[in-house]
């Protein structure tokens, strides 16, 4: 039971860029369209999970006082994997995020993690912690950008949903960055007024 | 009331009463309140049922002065928490037809050739106030006498000027001598028919002031006239290096230090309707303002405002018991329309506020942070330089309570500079 | 001792009758010419689109005042300049869900979310104004070249910045000042009606709801940049008369960027607030890819607000408060 909360803590509440806010780079720069958000967010979930593992198991070996950068060593190698598969095998994704892969590296969701859960836990919670991590994070990704996408383009992964007129004069100030700082302000507004009842 | 320049353009201008009032003599009180600033009950040194004489000191044996304005018995020991969050002893007193007088107020027959230090301590001994710093050494730079009233809606000072001439150039001699300032100035209306006939240009400067509020500020007669701020002390010590007696309180001491007497009788202006007349009455220091009020038929209207000091920065009075100190100018009454109410809106911040403070405080903000406890930043934002004229109030769209905002942050600043 | 009944408060007790309205409702009062010569330039639509944008501006305002629990306070009339000054920017033809898109945008998001009137750090109206500039398939509809073309007023219809953007000083040749001064132009609904616009401003001046510093300092600031550009290349450079006369300008240094709560309120950060803006349009028209900078200058310096507030002439005398009596010396402030 407690490990499986692990998991679903992150699917509510520590999702990453609204109640933790963290890793806002890429979730405001990548969430132009659903697609874009989905991949980052696999990504993610990939290197976030491998990287928790492997933190979780070395970390009685790691010394203190080296840890950041056995961290970041130990993420950047899961994030040249992704890298290398995604330019290898999905490459239109591959090219749509482009510099954002490699900053996966600094990414502070996944840093924070390493430092404040796997580094403390054992490798089976640190696994699904960042299973369950990724997965919030992901589904934020794609809210986000299909929101963004389906306000500023009429589209949703690519699928044309709004009619061909109102795509034609879309209001594209969604897919610009100041459309999403106010569309994650709103959301993150709304999240907190359904959840103030229960924090409080 | 006060006048807005035409098309508001400028700044409010709030003109000082021009004309001149006669003043009529009120009776005895058959009480007296005596308020002492800053005093608990324990410094007062007579009981209840001792009889006084006007001009006794009132005080514990080294406790300072208290003097008694009235001759008779004494009905009652209190104390009392002010408005200005300072403590007052409160004495009253069931006063007698006849006044005799306190023996140590000596006459001082000729006014020229006394010392200084015996005329300095018999101007306090005869219950002039303000001259603590001076008694205790401060040197004062700038001698200001102001022919001008601090509040619209007073006439206290101009007329003295006409009626007294050659007591008010006696009187700078006099304290020219006891303060030993270097620069003297006597401040007068711009728009006063009475010029300072007998005072000679070496004796002092004859500086015309606009007369318009806050021109009369003893405040902001001393930063503009004299090279500092005003000369007080409070428990810290001198702050200022100049120092400002109104006019009326010069003739005072001129006719008091010459009989003998002690001051105990002071002119208020009473005003009790927008536009109506102002009246001047002499009172006995003591009397209640509801005595006042009678005797001049003026009912007070419930919820209507009571101001002691002028309407804009006067106090209001919670009781018509309150009774008239040596400083208080003036008397006014609002009826319930009449009274400004404050508004509980957020700052526009249209700067009005800023624009018109005399000490260029930065308001709006000061109010937003005294509203919200930030009293760090009031602190920082010199807050404690506020002399608490009102323009702010005044001019505010928003209709903020912006004095009190302010005079509350002044309050902590300044409590937790000395808890420092 | 009868207790009397009174009402005690701090001073002042006397108020000058003041109130929040008086800059909203002067300033609906000041641009009524020149909506007066846009509804008589561009009919019809023209008051359309500013009676969609000032209304939906108050409903917007007032549905978020409801919804986060303030009270509903859009009689104060700012919703509804911030709504007029939005649509006196548009052109007379702009579809009415833009105009309720950059109404809404700009009251809910640029006002209400920080906190109301006196709180917003930028100008409601340009909040919405930019929200429209930069969605790229509505830009059309912002070309005055392209939205106006339908119309023929009897002078050139031809936006002139877009004209100096394309051809340098020598396009706009054909452009007489006077005329532009006269409001002979194309552009937005009241913008472009620039003695109106000014007429209406010193009306503001005048009442001093307005303060001189920022429209005068706007104004300099063009002449200084403009002359500036010229000086280099006079060719591609229009002369200062010529900017002041045309797009946002007089708008612009009269009503956008006076908005109280977006512009300093002590003399000099006016003064520098103004200067920035007005050499800040003109660097935005001649290098930006949009032919008006004036909402951009606005926006932008509106950011650096709090910074400007602190350039202040006097500086404050902080009373010395625990200067000992020692007979001697007393420490004395210097008078400012
Ligand atoms: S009351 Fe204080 S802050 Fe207000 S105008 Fe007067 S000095 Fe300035
Ligand atoms: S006058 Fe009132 S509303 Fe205007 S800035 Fe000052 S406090 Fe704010």
């Amino acid at each position: 039971m407690s490990i499986f909360k692990e998991f679903t803590k992150g699917l509510w509440q520590e999702l990453p860029p609204f109640r933790l806010v963290l890793g806002l780079c890429p979730v405001l720069a990548v969430t132009k369209s659903a697609t874009n958000g989905l991949g980052m967010g696999l990504a993610v979930i990939f290197v976030l999970t491998w990287s928790n593992i492997l933190v979780s198991a070395l970390r009685k070996v790691i010394p203190r006082k080296v840890r950041i950068a056995s961290y970041i060593v130990i993420i950047a190698t899961f994030v040249v994997i992704v890298e290398m598969a995604t330019q290898a095998f999905f490459y239109p994704v591959y090219e749509a995020l482009g510099i954002f892969i490699p900053l996966i590296v600094v990414n502070c969701v996944i840093l924070g993690r390493a430092e404040a859960f796997a580094s403390k836990n054992g490798v089976v919670a640190s696994a699904l912690d960042g299973l369950g991590i990724g997965a919030g994070f992901t589904m934020s990704l794609v809210v986000l950008g299909g929101l963004r996408e389906l306000i500023g383009a009429g589209t949703l992964f690519d699928v044309e949903i709004m009619s061909a007129a109102y795509r034609s004069h879309s209001f594209s100030f969604m897919l610009e960055a100041p459309g999403a700082f106010i569309c994650l302000g709103v959301l993150l507004a709304i999240m907190n007024a359904v959840s103030a009842p229960s924090s409080s | 009331m006060g006048l807005r320049s035409l098309f508001g353009a400028l700044p409010p201008r709030i003109p000082y009463w021009a004309e001149a009032v006669p003043v009529e003599s009120l009776p005895l009180p058959p009480k007296a309140t005596l308020l002492w600033r800053e005093a608990s009950p324990g410094d007062v040194g007579v009981a209840v049922g001792d009889s006084v004489q006007t001009g006794q000191n009132l005080a514990r044996e080294g406790a300072g002065l208290f003097m008694s304005t009235v001759t008779g018995t004494v009905e009652e020991i209190n104390s009392l928490r002010g408005a200005d969050a300072v403590e007052y002893a409160v004495v009253g007193i069931k006063t007698l037809e006849v006044d005799s007088y306190d023996s140590s107020i000596k006459s001082i027959e000729d006014l020229a050739s006394a010392s200084p230090e015996q005329i300095l301590a018999m101007i306090v001994r005869a219950g002039f106030p303000g001259f603590d710093a001076v008694v205790k050494g401060a040197t004062v730079e700038t001698l200001i006498v102001s022919a001008l009233d601090q509040e619209p809606l007073t006439a206290v000072n101009p007329q003295i000027l006409a009626e007294h001439a050659g007591d008010v150039s006696v009187g700078i001699a006099m304290l020219t001598r006891v303060t030993g300032a270097k620069k003297v100035v006597v401040a007068i209306p711009h728009n006063s028919a009475h010029t300072a006939h007998g005072i000679s240009a070496d004796q002092a400067e004859i500086v015309k002031v606009r007369a318009i509020y806050p021109n009369g500020l003893p405040e902001i007669l001393a930063k503009k006239q004299g090279g500092g701020l005003l000369l007080k002390t409070d428990r810290n010590g001198t702050v200022g290096n100049t120092l400002v007696v109104s006019i009326e309180h010069l003739v005072g001491m001129v006719s008091c230090l010459r009989e003998g007497r002690p001051f105990v009788n002071k002119v208020v202006t009473c005003c009790d309707k927008p536009g109506g007349e102002l009246k001047n009455i002499l009172v006995r220091i003591g009397t209640p303002v509801s005595m006042a009020l009678e005797n001049l038929d003026v009912k007070l209207p419930p919820g209507g405002k009571l101001v002691i000091n002028g309407p804009m920065h006067g106090y209001a009075c919670f009781s018509d018991e309150q009774p008239m100190t040596a400083t208080s100018d003036s008397i006014l009454v609002q009826n319930p329309a009449e009274v400004h109410r404050f508004e509980n809106t957020a700052c526009i911040n249209c700067g009005k506020c800023s624009a018109v403070c005399p000490e260029k405080l930065e308001v709006n903000l000061l109010g937003r942070f005294s509203e919200y406890d930030i009293f760090d930043k009031c602190a920082e934002l010199g807050v404690e330089n506020c002399i608490e004229c009102g323009l702010c109030v005044y001019v505010c769209p928003a209709q903020r309570p912006l004095l009190h905002l302010l005079a509350h942050a002044k309050l902590v600043v300044k409590e937790e500079t000395a808890g420092k | 001792m009868k207790a009397a009944d009174l009402t005690v408060s701090t001073g002042s007790h006397w108020h000058s009758g003041a109130k929040i309205t008086d800059f909203s409702y002067n300033t609906l009062l000041a641009l009524v010419p020149a909506i007066a010569m846009g509804m008589y330039r561009y009919g019809v639509s023209a008051a359309g689109v500013i009676g969609t944008a000032m209304a939906s501006a108050m409903i917007a305002e007032a549905a978020m005042q409801k919804l986060l629990g303030k009270p509903v306070r859009i009689a104060d009339g700012s919703a509804a300049v911030s709504g007029l000054l939005l649509a006196l920017l548009l052109p007379a033809n702009t579809p009415a869900y833009m105009v309720i898109v950059a109404s809404v945008i700009g009251i809910t998001i640029g006002k209400l979310c920080f906190g109301g009137l006196g709180a917003n750090p930028l100008s409601p109206a340009l909040v919405g104004w930019a929200v429209l500039r930069i969605t790229k398939p509505w830009a059309g509809y912002l070309d005055f070249d392209l939205a106006l073309i339908n119309y023929d007023l009897g002078f050139s219809m031809q936006y002139p910045l877009a004209v100096l953007k394309a051809s340098g000083a020598l396009g706009i040749q054909d452009f007489n000042t006077w005329n532009l001064f006269l409001g002979n132009q194309t552009g937005g609904i009241g913008a472009s009606a620039i003695v109106c616009v000014l007429g209406g401003g010193l009306y503001m001046v005048a009442r001093g709801l307005v303060r001189w510093e920022i429209p005068l300092c706007f104004l300099l600031g063009v002449v200084i940049a403009s002359s500036l550009f010229r000086l280099v290349d006079s060719a591609a450079n229009a002369d200062p008369l010529f900017h002041i006369v045309t797009g946002n300008v007089m708008i612009g240094a009269l009503f956008l960027s006076t908005d109280n709560s977006s512009a300093p309120i002590n003399r000099w950060g006016m003064v520098a607030f103004g200067l920035c803006c007005g050499m800040m349009t003109v660097v935005l028209r001649a290098w930006s890819v949009y032919p008006d900078g004036v909402v951009f200058a606005c926006l932008l310096m509106s950011l650096f607000v709090p910074l400007l507030d602190k350039l202040r002439a006097s500086t404050i005398v902080v009373r010395p408060t625990n200067v000992q009596i020692t007979g001697e010396t007393v420490e004395g402030g210097t008078s400012s």
